[in-house]
């Protein structure tokens, strides 16, 4: 809402500039700007009369005029045309500053010499454009335009809260300034001096929507004259950026902005039958509204007709067929309470949002519109000499009486302090245009004000003694009481995990939660990922899914850091996917990661390899030793994402979490990726559900351990997995731990075999082994591989 | 004579510290303190002095011996432990460093914002990003079509189901499932149907309080955040409260730190009001109780709602909040 200070001092005096009062609206109201008014800096512009007005010799468009500034006399060269000799208009004379900072110098236009320039409301930043001069009426030259013309005005930007719809209006805002200042608030003049036949006998008005419209005021005011507004009233509506017309319609805009409520005007002759009728619209039915649209209706819209014709769209704007004119005599005069949802829909139905469809959907004051359409009428026939025919028509209600709501000063006490009793709170409400009474055993009745439909309940009226208050007037505390809240155990483990993965050299990101169906399709789209979660409205259309899978955003990042030359890599990120679960939407944490360019960071001594599958495979199997989970296994992997030789699933005790492995070459070129790049994707509830929660201590072994070392040749395609497993199977009990630590494949081994090296460690609790006793069941293991399987020794 | 103690003992002493081997060490030790050594003579011949001066000669003598032995032992120990040096190691080459990783600067915010608060005795609490309209809209005063709805941009995902655009749908949960007392916080991702620039995200991070008990005063929700906001950006920071309005919560506020730019002379960051918005909060509103079944008669409480992001930009001085999503390492490492 912008607000005119100007106008503002209509209704209410305060002593504080733009500055101080909007620092005192945004404590104790809503935030408030001071804004730049495009008149700010121009200066030394006066009235002055047009004495003479003759049309330049050299050019056609141009005159030069004598004009009287109060203080003499000067000649300027004008290209207005609407300038005549015998207007007041505004010069700025050579040395002044007109909007824009551009000062007036002398100069010769056309061989004429310009003392200074006759301005229109736009060089003066009044107006976004203007055709010609201003006009003035009623100031003698050298008078003082700056408090006439609104130069002198200081404009506050309002952010009102939807709450506060009594604040899109200056009267609302003033009733504010003057409980916040505490001063006293002035209600505008209303003088009707009705005259002739009752408004009843001249119109009547029929609501067959009552939900839609619960109350509908008409009011006639016949003989106006339609016309230019007064200078007054022309400032005002330019000080808050809206252009002045004629002065029916400004008089309808002055007191929508005044109150907060907006009226309508219709040309009484062009409504049919003088009559009224508000309803909804037909489906397809078809109206032209005031901006010359022709709008197709539904049964959504509310509608104000005449006796055959729709001629508003209620709350949303007028029909041109009705549109007050030039040639309109006599005024009827809508003041009408309109649905809030009603005119909301009906608005969005359309694509169009007004000021006067804002205000409606934001709530009116039923209980005002007699008074608002009063002071429309006084308007009129103050600056359009109208009578206004006396009564109104009334259909309709105006809700019922405002509430009442008792209020416990106690709970005011509890709620802001000690120090905040019983008077303060009566005055802080009283200032505020509440009723306030005494409601016995401590508490009070208060009556709600009428434009104040936005408290309800005892909450509200304490929020209202805090704002007179102030925020900073309560004393802060820091009470401790302590709270047994259950334990959020996965929390921590994400932590964890989030940890241990910074620890193994990696850098977290946090990519998007949406991705295309594109990136998806590319590996493997919803069969292996599930159903994803489309929105009904992306913001970016090409990603209008909720992610099943991380892979495609990291892979994003892989490429975008590529792109700036980033080429080594680690990184993973811990966050949520989301699939379609049956009929539900479900989401899972996940862990997932990529590994890229070099393996270990480049020295003075070595140049690196690039990562291979056993780096990415040994950051998982390190994650798992730094979270306490058993040895994970590698299970089968069947999808397109990863290198068929080079790419497995990632399994703990038989539980399959994920899979890990090399970028296969397809989902490689559709990343533009040249470099291998190791990848997993894990579900981290899986994960976190391995790791014990409690491990208990065992006695640290008081007796050494021995280690032998064989070398197995075996076929070139057995797995060293699979010996491994055949060794743990035996379960020899003094066997503790067995590695792989070699593998050879060369000339001195037959074709299609390879060596590979064991190193077994044997170790008891109960006494130092004998050198026989390890020999013994080593060689159990060595006999037992050789028997059982093709296994050779070396 | 006593002077030529002292002397000794500042040349014995000052050759112990600088020995730079165990052998040079030895020789020192022989020259000062051996069997020939000018101390051991003045030793010897302090039986031809009078009784008077072989007196203090004598504890001279004696101190010095016991000085300098404790002084052999310790350079001992000192080029031991150092061992021989080994020759041709080019000392300025840079050694061979590990990968180091590291968290996303809006992670490490979170887990700052989250131990103040766990100081202050606040529980973590998450919630699903996927909500339906109830525990995003309606159960926090936000009614269907009511034109307060127009703040939240929302993504829907069908009539009932759309992406949280706050974190305060996790304070109902919390509510639903426990009975009062309850101190928690909520982080998390939220999101709103935005397009993104340099000052707002479609998926942003919040931060959510949640405090409900009997006689919760609103004197206790400004104490907790000054205390939050004073141990984050320090004790001298200007804060400012004013006026807000939330519908899930009466009276509202909106709080204001001083800009940590410009120190609240004004700049581009505060549009030159020095202050920067930092938080909303406020007493939690009755219709809220009663639509989560507590009795607001019995139960009062405070909730507030910050974004991590803006708080994480305004602690680095990062000035455009897509940084965070886009994960440009040279940006992480830095940060
Ligand atoms: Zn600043």
């Amino acid at each position: 809402m912008t607000v005119s200070l100007n106008w503002l001092k209509r209704y209410v005096d305060f002593d504080m500039d733009a500055t101080e009062l909007a620092l005192r609206l945004t404590d104790s109201l809503t935030e408030a700007e001071v804004a730049d008014a495009p008149w700010k800096g121009v200066e030394g512009v006066v009235a002055a009369r047009v004495v003479t007005a003759d049309p330049h010799p050299e050019a056609d468009k141009l005159s030069v005029c004598v004009v009287d500034w109060g203080g003499g006399s000067s000649t300027v060269v004008c290209g207005a045309p609407n300038v005549h000799a015998g207007m007041t208009s505004v010069l700025a004379p050579p040395g002044s500053v007109i909007a824009g900072g551009h000062r007036i110098e002398e100069q010769t236009i056309r061989g004429r010499r310009s003392h200074g320039m006759l301005v229109s409301a736009q060089e003066l930043g009044l107006e976004e454009s203007s055709e010609g001069i201003i006009e003035l009426d009623g100031i003698e030259p050298g008078g003082d335009v700056r408090s006439l013309l609104g130069l002198d005005d200081e404009i506050i930007d309002l952010d009102v809260q939807p709450n506060r719809p009594d604040c899109l209006g200056m009267i609302g805002i003033a009733r504010e300034v003057a409980a916040l200042t505490g001063s006293e608030f002035r209600f505008p003049r209303i003088d009707l001096n009705e005259a002739g036949a009752t408004a009843a006998e001249m119109a009547s008005v029929e609501i067959e929507d009552p939900h839609g419209c619960p109350r509908y005021i008409a009011r006639v005011i016949s003989d106006v004259t339609i016309g230019p507004s007064p200078a007054w009233l022309a400032t005002a509506l330019r000080s808050v950026g809206v252009r002045s017309i004629s002065n029916i319609v400004d008089i309808t805009n002055f007191v929508m902005l005044e109150f907060g409520h907006p009226i309508h005007a219709f040309d009484y002759d062009r409504v049919a039958d003088h009559r009224i009728v508000v309803r909804r619209a037909m489906a397809g039915e078809v109206m032209v509204t005031l901006d010359d649209v022709e709008r197709t209706l539904a049964p959504e819209h509310l509608l104000i007709c005449d006796g055959s014709n729709p001629v508003a769209l209620a709350g949303v704007m007028g029909g041109a067929d009705s549109e007050v004119s030039d040639a309109t005599r006599n005024i009827l005069l809508e003041c009408a309470w309109f649905d809030p949802l009603v005119v909301r829909r009906g608005a969005w139905k359309l694509g169009v949002r007004t000021e006067a469809s804002h205000r409606f959907e934001h709530g009116v004051d039923p209980h005002a519109m007699e008074m608002i359409a009063a002071r429309a009428c006084s308007l009129m026939a103050e600056l359009a000499g109208g009578t206004v025919a006396p009564g109104l028509v009334d259909a309709g209600t105006d809700g019922g009486a405002t509430p009442s709501i008792t209020l416990d000063v106690r709970s005011v006490t509890s709620m802001l302090g000690e120090d905040v009793g019983r008077d303060e709170t009566v005055a802080a409400l009283t200032s505020f245009g509440f009723g306030v009474a005494d409601g016995g055993d401590g508490k009070l009745t208060v009556d709600v004000p009428s434009h104040r439909a936005d408290v309800t309940v005892q909450a509200d009226l304490i929020e209202e003694v805090l704002r007179s208050r102030g925020y900073e007037g309560v004393q802060p505390e820091v009470p401790f009481h302590s709270i047994d809240a259950p334990p959020d155990s996965d929390q921590a483990t994400r932590n964890h995990v989030l940890d241990a993965m910074v620890r193994l050299g990696f850098y977290e990101v946090l990519t998007t939660s949406f991705m295309s169906e594109g990136s998806i399709s590319q590996i493997g789209g919803s069969e292996v990922w599930g159903e994803p979660i489309e929105l009904l409205n992306p913001v970016n259309k090409e990603m209008p899914l909720m992610r099943t899978a991380m892979m495609p955003s990291l892979l994003d990042v892989v490429r975008s850091n590529r792109n700036v030359g980033e080429r080594d890599l680690r990184i993973f990120e811990l966050g949520k996917v989301f699939r379609k679960d049956g009929d539900g939407l479900g989401e899972r944490w996940v862990l997932a990661g990529a590994m890229t360019g070099a393996a270990v960071r480049h020295s003075w001594d070595e140049t690196p390899r690039p990562v291979d599958f056993f780096d990415g495979k040994g950051v998982l199997w390190a994650l798992a030793e730094a979270l306490d989970i058993d040895t994970p296994e590698e299970a089968c992997y069947d999808g397109q994402l990863l290198d068929a030789g080079a790419g497995a699933g990632f399994s703990v005790r038989g539980e399959g979490l994920g899979f890990f492995g090399m970028l296969s070459k397809k989902v490689l070129a559709a990343w533009e990726l040249s470099d291998p790049v190791f990848v997993f994707e894990i579900d981290l509830e899986g994960l976190c559900g391995c790791i014990p929660t409690a491990v208990e201590f065992e006695e640290l072994p008081r007796y050494p351990k021995a280690r032998r070392d064989v070398a197995l040749v075996v076929d070139e395609r057995s797995a060293a997995g699979d010996v491994l497993a055949a060794v743990k199977a035996l379960g020899e009990p003094l066997l503790v731990d067995v590695q792989v630590f070699d593998i050879y494949v060369g000339k001195q081994l037959p074709p299609g075999k390879k060596s590979l090296g064991f190193g077994l460690t044997y170790m008891s609790r109960e006494r130092t082994l004998t050198d026989r006793e390890v020999d013994d069941a080593h060689s159990r293991i060595v006999s037992h591989l050789t028997k059982e399987s093709d296994a050779a020794l070396r | 004579m006593l002077g030529r103690l002292r002397e000794l003992g500042r040349d014995a002493t000052a050759a112990l510290k600088s020995a730079a081997s165990v052998v040079e060490l030895e020789s020192i030790r022989v020259k000062y303190l051996g069997r020939k050594s000018e101390l051991n003579q003045v030793s010897r011949g302090l039986k031809d002095l009078d009784p008077e001066e072989r007196r203090s000669v004598g504890r001279a003598v004696n101190e010095l011996k016991n000085e300098l032995g404790a002084l052999l032992e310790q350079s001992k120990e000192r080029l031991e432990s150092a061992g021989e040096p080994s020759s041709g190691l080019d000392l300025t080459l840079p050694g061979r460093m590990p990968w180091v990783g590291k968290k996303h600067p809006v992670t490490r915010t979170y887990e700052r914002l989250e131990s103040i608060f766990g100081g202050l005795g606040f529980d973590v609490a998450l919630g699903p990003h996927v909500e339906d309209d109830f525990h995003n809209f309606d159960a926090l005063n936000i009614p269907p079509e009511h034109p307060a709805r127009d703040g939240w941009d929302t993504f829907y995902i069908d009539d009932d189901s759309l992406l949280r655009t706050h974190t305060s749908p996790v304070q109902i949960r919390v509510m639903e499932s426990r009975t009062p007392p309850i101190r928690i916080i909520a982080p998390g991702r939220a999101y709103r149907n935005e397009t993104p620039d340099a000052s707002h995200g479609s998926e942003f991070f919040q931060l959510e309080g949640l405090y409900v008990d009997r006689g919760v005063r609103f004197g206790e929700l400004k104490g907790v955040l000054i205390r939050f906001m004073r141990e984050l950006f320090g004790t001298d920071v200007g804060l400012r409260f004013r006026a807000g309005f939330f519908p899930f919560t009466e009276p509202s506020t909106e709080v204001d730190v001083e800009c940590q730019v410009c120190h609240g002379s004004g700049c581009s960051v505060c549009s030159g009001t020095g202050w920067v918005e930092l938080l909303g909060a406020g007493m939690v509103d009755p219709r809220v109780f009663e639509a989560v079944g507590y009795d607001p008669e019995e139960f009062t409480g405070y909730a507030f709602g910050l974004g991590v992001d803006r708080i994480c930009m305004m602690m680095t001085g990062t000035d455009d909040i897509r940084l965070f999503l886009e994960n440009d390492l040279r940006f992480l490492r830095q940060i």
